[in-house]
């Protein structure tokens, strides 16, 4: 039954996922309920497409984007992943295919390793998911490739975290992402801990390596203005459904469920009528 | 119109890591009557300083004010008594922060801590029915949709939302003149943002009362503000209403900020893989212990000439009430 029907270039397809998770009273720790985190949700990305999961707090799409890495297992449904079952997929494998940039650039890169170091790892672990090996020189190389794709410096391989600014830790987490030549990268959150003005620039980046490289991206997000410049699709969820679905053009300019309505009609406008 | 509250040629400095790092250089804004201005900036620019120092809320250990004043109503606010200035700190003017969650205390109930302000505040001291019926209904101005049960709840028990609302309840129990909102819907879902911002612009008209909103955000201080002061690097670069602000942006960083925002968009492009790029501004802040020469933002700007290096520009009125600080404005 997998991949019957499925047009060629879906890349991930998450099917009637769910994730529960138990709730435990007293001394004996009785499950009493079930937070329903993602309740029944089920999705299509494209190769090449930026796929967005948005909604306020609570409504699972940070679950989601740890089920789809596999960091936590679904309660029910599944997930493939070109046409494969992802809980079938060994975990290097899954992880070669789908890489994750995070939120905060401060903390998701380790403060005691080197750059080099930090996207080196990527570098190297990418052949042993292959089973090949690669040589430390053509490590290094690589290494200052990825970080010139991402636009910074190739001479930081020595230096350390706490030496850049948050715009460029988040490049560095780019280029970490790219080592494992990913097909799908999660982006949770990808600017929003950044100044205003360094948003553009890793926005602009983003889609230049999907222009480039090919990748699709799922980009978990709550700012609907970056939602709607970068993405292809979205999805609206809400008490761990999805609540609409469809290319950004349309939900944006004629949304269908209350929910998006209001979740539209609620952002501030940067902009002045001219009577005013 | 009246001006309640005037900074003038505030200098702050800070203490970090055993270097003195220049916080606020010589910043001056005025507060209008009735009146909502914002104070847009990004990281390190100064506006949540400029927001502490004027209630004098920067202690000792972390920095001082180097100079300038701060004057409500005329009265000088930083070399008032310490009895005198508690009077004003949360009575005549309040603040309100970004995370109600740690401006809370999370030992004790809302309404005790609404309760705590009230008769701080007050001359008398308040029978306990009194106090009750006064948190209920300030707990009402704040559109609590329970203010009974709110008032009896802890903090970790309501959403960001309804901690927001208490924080503002008690940010304007005493009655202030002057509210200053340091980032205050930042860390809520944009629908509840909506909300709170709605309740401050509500109450602000209804009270009568003096603003100074700060944000990142460019869709809020469209939204809710008069006028709007922009920093950068520890200084205002731009000041001016914001129709003046949105329509004509003098200063070069005023102008790359709003072209580099997602939501600007004048030709939406629609078709499947072909996006338009924004325009970014290049490089990123500066860090504050180690500014560039002359105009802060030179090394960004993408209008730099020579002069712009070795001094730096002094705000000027480019139109009648816009100023900008920069020798190619205008």
């Amino acid at each position: 039954m997998e991949g019957k029907g499925q047009a060629n270039d879906v890349i991930l397809r998450a099917e009637n996922l769910k994730k529960y998770f138990p709730v435990e009273r007293g001394v004996f720790r009785r499950v009493v309920d079930y937070i329903r985190a993602v309740d029944g949700i089920s999705f299509e990305i494209r190769k090449r497409e930026i796929f967005a999961l948005v909604g306020e707090s609570g409504c699972g799409k940070t679950t989601t984007a740890k089920l789809i890495m596999r960091l936590l297992e679904a309660t029910d449904g599944k997930i493939f992943l070109n046409g494969k079952d992802i809980s079938l997929l060994e975990r290097r494998e899954l992880a070669r295919r789908i890489q994750i940039i995070f939120q905060d650039p401060f903390a998701s890169l380790n403060p005691r390793l080197t750059i080099g170091t930090i996207v080196g790892e990527a570098v190297r672990h990418k052949p042993e998911a292959t089973g090949k090996r690669v040589r430390s020189k053509e490590m290094k190389e690589k290494t200052k490739e990825l970080l010139n794709r991402v636009g910074l410096p190739v001479n930081i391989l020595n230096e350390y975290p706490h030496q850049f600014s948050g715009g460029q830790r988040q490049r560095i987490g780019i280029a970490r992402a790219l080592a494992m030549e990913p097909e799908l990268i999660v982006a949770d959150e990808p600017v929003s801990s950044l100044d205003i003005s360094v948003q553009a620039q890793i926005l602009n980046l983003l889609l230049d390596l999907r222009d480039s490289l090919g990748l699709s991206y799922i980009l978990i997000a709550h700012d609907l203005n970056v939602v709607r410049f970068l993405s292809d699709k979205v999805a609206v969820m809400y008490q761990g459904k999805i609540v609409e679905t469809g290319s950004v053009k349309m939900v944006y300019h004629n949304p269908h469920h209350s929910y998006t309505k209001r979740l539209l009609e609620a952002i501030p406008k940067a902009e002045i009528g001219i009577s005013e | 119109m009246e001006r309640i509250l005037e900074v003038r040629n505030l200098s702050v400095e800070f203490y970090k890591g055993g270097k003195i790092v220049p916080a606020l250089r010589n910043v001056s804004i005025t507060l209008n009557e009735n009146e909502v201005l914002g104070i847009v900036g990004e990281s390190g620019c100064g506006k949540s300083t400029l927001a502490l120092s004027i209630l004098k809320l920067i202690s000792e250990r972390e920095g001082k004010v180097v100079s300038g004043e701060v004057l409500f109503k005329g009265e000088e606010l930083l070399s008032l008594s310490k009895e005198k200035l508690l009077q004003v700190r949360g009575g005549r003017i309040s603040i309100i922060f970004q995370d109600p969650f740690t401006s809370l205390n999370p030992v004790f109930r809302v309404g005790t801590q609404i309760a705590e302000s009230l008769s701080l505040h007050r001359k008398e001291n308040l029978p306990a029915q009194q106090l009750e019926k006064e948190i209920i209904e300030l707990l009402q101005l704040v559109k609590m949709p329970k203010p009974k049960d709110t008032m009896l709840s802890y903090p970790h028990q309501l959403s960001g939302g309804m901690q927001q609302r208490v924080m503002i309840a008690i940010a304007l129990s005493p009655n202030p003149e002057i509210l200053i909102a340091d980032e205050p819907t930042t860390a809520l879902d944009v629908t509840i943002q909506k909300e709170i911002l709605g309740l401050l612009t509500e109450l602000q008209k209804k009270l009568g009362l003096s603003v100074v909103l700060i944000t990142h955000d460019f869709g809020i201080v469209a939204e809710t503000c008069q006028r709007i002061s922009v920093m950068y690097a520890g200084n205002i670069v731009e000041e001016a209403s914001t129709s003046e602000v949105f329509h004509n942006p003098l200063h070069p960083y005023t102008r790359g900020l709003l072209e580099s925002l997602p939501s600007r968009e004048e030709s939406p492009d629609f078709s499947q893989g072909e996006k338009r790029r924004l325009k970014a501004i290049s490089g990123q802040v500066p860090d504050p212990s180690n500014l560039p020469s002359g105009c802060k933002f030179h090394p960004r700007c993408p209008i730099v000439i020579e002069q712009c290096k070795p001094e730096e520009p002094r705000l000027r009125e480019v139109i009648r009430n816009h100023w900008a600080r920069c020798i190619r404005a205008g």
